[in-house]
């Protein structure tokens, strides 16, 4: 049995509907990227390097398929690293939120020409996924203010390590077997 | 696979016909790992919130599995159709874990193949709007379409689909019906011929001759003159219309685009080529109507004419081969028409060049009723780039006078077309008076 084909934005005569214009999803990384330079300047990130990430957002909204998104979302997580403070505090959850967002919206949007057509409905699945994730990791991250701090055990270290190692390795065979 | 299908996989496929990932994946799993592993590596919880959400939907997008060739199917296109906005149904299979589909669709306010629209995979039939202002042929739909699995990490395409074309016919202006010269072919139809006939329309009263019926006999004049006489009546005709339309050449009133190239358009809108057209489709509506015998002829290609016929479906004929003379239209330096005797020959040209007339003088002395249709757009405007363009404007308006007024002379009957009917109905109507003759 199949599926019965989604409700989509035709108008009440049965017609595709025009939908949003394409260059709201790139008005959109602008958007995001301008809410996580907000962020940055909050905790007290320098003026120059906050225009120097506008500028970054910027080409990334163009080229979105480019390497400036990929900078867009390190930039501020080297960032946030580097002003210091506690690892779990509002900035950082708020980055968590937006340079997820960032990442989303430069996929979607490298997919479209600027001169398109975005109809809501279409990105009704990936919002729903957006959320699950965020939940998950807000959740891990609520679970990381409840555990104490103490130094690691050596053992877990090496575990850890290792983990790491699995993880790079299992992206790299990915990253093979896709291309 | 045989040459034949990886030349034409080569040219409809496109260079992104298979599943591939892209920059987003990388992305994902290049910021995830290392932000999550340096994290880990520098003991910077921060780092590895940050990295795990790009780490997390990458695992969770590519769980899911993404295959199969997906396809798109346009169905219910009518190929051929009317000025205005008409509907298609196009069919979306984005294949196995598709969640997305990039379709270029029209979208019913513009001309044309349309917008690329996103949409969801899962949206099956979409119905789309075709709007088209403008006659003449254009392409419909071109369903370029991407499809692309969760969060856009795998797509299948680009893939340039084929061009689906869609002619639009002519329109049609209403013109008044029963006005045509008297100058019919055949014993049946709604025109008054020369010949004696069945009609009620009064020709003549003769001394009886054997083989006359009796009630045809008028007795009062009979008994006045002292010998029998009958009443004889005009036949009723349908008449053999041939509407020849000059293709080879298209000018507006802008006198400075006449030698303009590289225009995208094959028929100007608004120029001589388009007022012919649209007379040329009235004028057939108007005698196919009242049950004439209509024929085309194309000036500069007389292989693209249309025979005469009668009836709905030669007025389709006759629209789609208008639309197919004005694709191909383009100079020729000698128009070619062949008259048939007895026919009415409407000609619908600018009249910028002397072998137009002169062939539509020769029509006229051959002793068929002519009708020139004067399509050039007015008045002209002077090329104002140069001194020269007031005068060069003045030129081509006189010269365009005095070869109307030659054709007049002729006994051709000479109407300008202004896109309705009033003056053609003059026309006609002075042409259909008994005493017109033709000068030969």
């Amino acid at each position: 049995m199949t599926a019965p084909p989604e409700r989509n934005a035709a108008e009440p005569d049965g017609v595709l509907g025009p939908g949003w214009p394409g260059w709201v999803l790139r008005a959109a990384v602008v958007a995001v990227g301008a809410a996580v330079a907000g962020v940055l300047s909050a905790n007290g990130v320098a003026l120059l390097v906050l225009g120097l990430y506008l500028v970054l957002v910027g080409v990334a909204a163009a080229i979105p398929a480019s390497a400036a998104s990929a900078l867009a979302i390190a930039y501020p997580a080297a960032a946030v690293v580097l002003a210091g403070g506690p690892p779990v505090r509002p900035g950082v959850l708020a980055l968590v939120v937006l340079l997820h967002l960032l990442h989303v919206l430069c996929g979607y949007a490298a997919l479209l020409p600027a001169r398109s057509r975005v109809h809501p409905f279409a990105l009704k699945k990936p919002a729903v996924r957006f959320l699950s994730v965020q939940l998950a990791v807000l959740t891990l991250a609520g679970m990381i203010t409840l555990l104490p701090v103490s130094r690691t055990a050596p053992a877990v270290e090496v575990v850890g390590l290792l983990a790491a190692v699995g993880l790079v390795v299992a992206a790299v065979l990915l990253m093979r077997r896709k291309g | 696979m045989s040459r034949a299908e990886r030349v034409r996989e080569a040219f409809t496929g496109g260079r992104g016909a298979r599943w591939h990932p892209t920059d987003a994946l990388v992305r994902g799993v290049g910021l995830g790992v290392g932000m999550v592993v340096l994290g880990a590596l520098l003991h910077r919880v921060e780092l590895v919130l940050l990295g795990a959400p790009l780490l997390v939907s990458t695992l969770v997008a590519l769980v899911s599995p993404v295959g199969g060739t997906p396809s798109v199917r346009v169905r219910a296109l009518p190929r051929i159709g009317e000025v205005g906005s008409t509907r298609a149904t196009v069919e979306l299979d984005g294949g196995e874990g598709a969640e997305l589909m990039a379709v270029r669709l029209p979208d019913g306010r513009e001309e044309g193949v349309g917008p690329v629209h996103l949409l969801p995979a899962s949206a099956g039939a979409v119905t789309v709007a075709l709007r088209r202002d403008t006659w003449g042929q254009g392409a419909a739909l071109r369903p370029d379409h991407l499809v692309a699995g969760p969060d856009g990490l795998l797509v299948h395409g680009p893939v340039t689909a084929p061009e689906l074309g869609r002619t639009t016919l002519p329109p049609v202006r209403p013109l008044p019906a029963g006005l045509l010269p008297a100058r019919p072919l055949g014993l049946v139809g709604a025109h008054r011929a020369r010949r004696p006939g069945d009609s009620v329309e009064l020709r003549d009263i003769r001394a009886f001759q054997p083989g006359d019926r009796l009630r045809r006999v008028d007795w009062r004049v009979s008994l006045r003159a002292g010998a029998l006489h009958v009443r004889e009546h005009h036949a009723e005709a349908d008449a053999d219309v041939l509407l020849a339309l000059d293709t080879r050449l298209d000018v507006t009133a802008e006198v400075a685009d006449w030698t303009a190239t590289g225009r995208a358009v094959t028929v100007r809108p608004g120029g001589s080529l388009d007022l012919a057209v649209t007379a040329a489709a009235s004028l057939a509506a108007g005698y196919l109507r009242q049950g004439d015998r209509v024929a085309l002829a194309d000036l500069g290609r007389p292989q693209l004419g249309v025979r005469a016929g009668v009836g709905r479906r030669q007025l389709l004929r006759l629209r789609t081969g208008l639309v197919r003379c004005a694709r191909s239209a383009g100079w020729a330096p000698k128009p070619v028409l062949h008259v048939p005797h007895g026919a009415l020959v409407v000609v619908l040209s600018p009249f910028l060049d002397a072998p137009v007339v002169e062939l539509t003088v020769h029509a006229a002395r051959r002793g068929n009723a002519v009708l020139a249709v004067d399509v050039l757009p007015g008045p002209l405007t002077p090329d104002p780039e140069t001194p020269w363009g007031p005068g060069a404007a003045r030129i081509v308006e006189l010269e365009h006078e005095v070869r109307l007024e030659a054709m007049r002379r002729h006994g051709v009957v000479v109407v300008r077309w202004d896109g309705g009917g009033a003056p053609l109905a003059g026309a006609l109507r002075l042409a259909a008076r008994p005493g017109r003759r033709v000068v030969r």
